[in-house]
């Protein structure tokens, strides 16, 4: 699918040099007929439109910078409750992914989620084992596990 | 206008890196305070680069990339030490001052113990 980047690049290019110019705009413009041309030709194939990835991947990103604001809301709310009431602990979610890439990237991410660090992965790979700082927010963890579960897989597979 | 923006970011980047300092000194066992340790002060500077970002871009004319750059390099190595420091406190079996609630490491913590020593 990735080999459909460098065709892009050149139809880019070509259309510069029709151009004979490298101003934004004819970049801009010629980057969309390349994204247009290779759309009508993987369409109807069983080639994935290699756009669809990078979306999937942008997507990520700012799923990923609302979870890390809602991760600093989380723990400076705790920080600054006047009695701390928040139960620690440690619990075991299942793990959906194979992968070594796409485990050590959950893993990465969820260390950034609100109240989760991940500590271990179980040896078959069957668990993970997060430690939350507050157990009566356990759902929240879950779902934002389970968010992340789905764009990696959307993303790696 | 930039200078209102840029000093209410690093206003809040520097009471999250606060709030993350005072929740070490507050929680009570190792686990909790890797947490206060890592996430608020992580959006604390990286939000205070954004602040720098926006300063230099408007007034001095600066790349914009070379603080887009540390926040990056920012949140790919703190959460890797996160990791690092969590796996290896579950793996020497450190244990919280009071047991939690719910532990479902529990047994590999004595698993991990047999291995290490």
């Amino acid at each position: 699918m990735w080999q459909q980047l460098p065709i892009h690049i050149l139809i880019t290019l070509g259309w510069m040099a029709l151009w004979a110019s490298s101003a934004w705009y004819h970049i801009v413009a010629g980057a969309i007929v390349g994204g247009l041309i290779l759309y009508a030709l993987t369409k109807g194939t069983s080639q994935p439109f290699y756009i669809n990835r990078v979306v999937a991947f942008v997507k990520f990103i700012l799923v990923f910078v609302g979870e890390l604001v809602k991760a600093a809301n989380f723990v400076v709310r705790i920080v600054t409750a006047p009695r701390p009431s928040h139960r620690p602990g440690v619990v075991a979610l299942p793990l959906r992914l194979r992968s070594d890439t796409a485990i050590a990237a959950l893993t990465h991410l969820l260390s950034l989620t609100p109240g989760a660090v991940p500590i271990d992965i179980s040896h078959d790979r069957s668990e993970i084992f997060i430690h939350c700082l507050d157990l009566n927010d356990l759902e929240a963890v879950r779902a934002s596990k389970e968010r992340f579960e789905d764009l990696l897989l959307e993303v790696t597979e | 206008m930039v200078e209102i923006l840029t000093s209410s970011l690093m206003l809040a980047g520097a009471f999250l890196i606060l709030a993350g300092a005072v929740g070490v000194a507050r929680f009570h066992d190792f686990w909790s305070r890797v947490h206060a340790a890592s996430v608020p002060s992580t959006l604390g500077v990286a939000t205070v680069l954004v602040a720098s970002a926006v300063y230099l871009s408007a007034r001095h004319d600066q790349a914009l990339w070379r603080p887009v750059l540390a926040i990056l390099g920012l949140f790919l190595t703190v959460p890797l030490g996160t990791e690092m420091l969590a796996r290896a406190a579950y793996i020497t079996n450190v244990r919280p001052p009071e047991d939690y609630d719910r532990d479902d490491a529990e047994e590999r913590h004595m698993e991990h113990k047999e291995a290490v020593e």
